[in-house]
């Protein structure tokens, strides 16, 4: 389970606990800048990659315990068309992401230096820089921890799926049936939790490396400060005479891929669809929050601009009245 | 102030507090989104960049009230117009740091962001039911006369 909020204490305090917390003292020592350079990035040299799926292994047996548990009969949901989705009979699948399956592995047959090979993607989320699955969640349930890392937690998702349709990849991936909506309004709000891949946070406050990157026989992934794991690529991306994934995707991601072939290649020949992410190029979702939120501080000074200017004029006309000489 | 600043007001508060609502994933599942013209509220990138918009403008026309009161009339305020002007100081405070949030590089603890979402929510639904008794005492009244 996420720590951080507990359900319990999330439904004990309410809301008006957590508002008072917050406008008391809480928020203003809070907000602190992070170091996107320092963020935790992850490196996949795609030429390395043999698909044979000990990744995907280590991150079921690793997170097994964070798993749904969905009770059933799902409640009647209004209006009926909101839909069911229940991967707990199909625990066993893992050529696509779902709630438990947070990384898969995706084929590309494609021509390398004149040759046909088939190249193994290792999917899960990306660890986007600045996470719209994080940042656009209306209920806080999804965070980003300051290493850069991003997760959900579930205790307080609500399923409603928003991060899913946010993130370029539509990595998070839906279990009804489970979550704290069950104890709010069942039929009418919310839908289970969202689930995808938190980076093995617990095993990183352990000091112990994320389990696919522990359990990998072919060392496809390395770990690193962001700026450092850029670099890394790059000097690949230069000795493979490759290409790089995640240097500007989504704002940037902390996640790089470095492919023998170009990424567009890599993404016309694999199958695509639900729980099997793309490789597009995706501009920066979070551009217009950043652009626009900077630029946001500049409009309380406009309209104070405007009624004091205004409030001079008529003051100076005033005066001119009065006094026409 | 004007009536067209007035209007203005009450058009742009339209907007924001419908796109703020926009932000919870109720609108397509209400079929609210399927009315034709409607289907804009389903979409994230559409109701945030209008949130954004509209909340700027807000904020201009707020600051522009707040220094005509506090250069021009400087009347003792009634009690609800006390009310009010917490109200604004929350939801402005907590929208603030949630736009300071989504910025790049910047972390808050996952508690805060939970707090601080809770706290914009709650305070915009009660500035709603403010206004509307508000609206409704005022058409009681005119009805009494
Ligand atoms: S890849 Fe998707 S789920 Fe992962 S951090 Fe980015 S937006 Fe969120
Ligand atoms: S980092 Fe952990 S949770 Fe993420 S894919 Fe690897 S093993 Fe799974
Ligand atoms: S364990 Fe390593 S080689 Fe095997 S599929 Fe995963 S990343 Fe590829």
């Amino acid at each position: 389970m996420n720590p951080t909020l507990s359900r319990r204490a999330f439904l004990k305090g309410g809301v008006a606990t957590a508002a008072t917390a917050v406008t008391a003292t809480a928020l203003p020592g809070t907000a602190e800048a992070a170091d996107p350079g320092g963020y935790l990035t992850t490196l996949l040299d795609l030429s390395k990659c043999v698909g044979c799926g000990e990744c995907v292994t280590a991150c079921r047996e690793t997170h097994e315990g964070d798993f749904p548990r969905p009770g059933k009969p799902f409640p009647s949901m209004i209006p009926n068309r909101v839909p069911v989705e229940d991967f707990s009979l199909a625990q066993e699948v893992e050529d696509r992401l779902t709630p438990y399956n947070w990384l898969t592995i995706q084929e590309a047959e494609v021509t390398v230096n004149g040759e046909n090979q088939t190249l193994y993607i290792p999917r899960r989320c990306m660890h986007c820089v600045n996470p719209p699955c994080v940042k656009l969640c209306p209920w806080g349930a999804a965070v980003q921890e300051k290493n850069g890392l991003s997760r959900i937690n579930d205790s307080l998702c609500l399923g409603g799926a928003k991060c899913r349709k946010a993130c370029p990849w539509h990595i998070p991936q839906r279990q009804t049936g489970v979550g704290l909506y069950l104890d709010i309004l069942p039929s009418l709000a919310g839908n289970g939790v969202m689930y995808k891949c938190d980076r093995c946070h617990q095993r990183l406050k352990k000091g112990e490396l994320p389990a696919c990157i522990d359990a990998c026989p072919e060392g496809v992934q390395s770990i690193g400060p962001r700026e450092e794991m850029i670099q890394k690529a790059k000097t690949l991306a230069k000795e493979i005479n490759g290409y790089i994934y995640g240097l500007e995707e989504n704002g940037g991601t902390n996640t790089l891929y470095v492919s023998p072939v170009p990424f567009d290649t890599l993404h016309n020949a694999m199958e695509k669809g639900p729980g099997l992410p793309d490789l597009a190029p995706h501009g920066n979702s979070m551009a217009m929050a950043e652009n626009v939120g900077a630029a946001m501080l500049l409009a309380p000074l406009a309209g104070f601009a405007a009624a004091a200017g205004r409030i001079f004029l008529k003051l100076k006309q005033t005066a001119k009245e009065e006094d026409p000489s | 102030m004007t009536p067209l600043f007035h209007t203005l007001f009450r058009v742009n508060m339209f907007f924001l507090a419908l796109s703020g609502v926009g932000h919870m994933p109720i609108f397509k599942r209400y079929y609210i989104a399927d009315i034709p013209g409607l289907g804009w509220l389903a979409e994230f990138q559409v109701t945030l960049t209008l949130h954004y918009l509209t909340a700027a403008l807000f904020l201009a026309m707020v600051a522009w009230i707040a220094t005509t009161w506090v250069l021009e009339h400087r009347k003792s305020l009634s009690r609800m117009a006390r009310v009010k002007i917490g109200l604004y100081i929350v939801v402005i405070t907590s929208g603030g740091f949630l736009v300071i949030k989504n910025l790049k590089g910047i972390y808050l603890p996952a508690a805060a962001i939970t707090a601080t979402d809770l706290t914009h929510l709650a305070g915009a639904l009660i500035m709603g039911l403010t206004a509307l008794a508000q609206i409704f005492h005022e058409k009681t009244t005119l009805l009494k006369q």
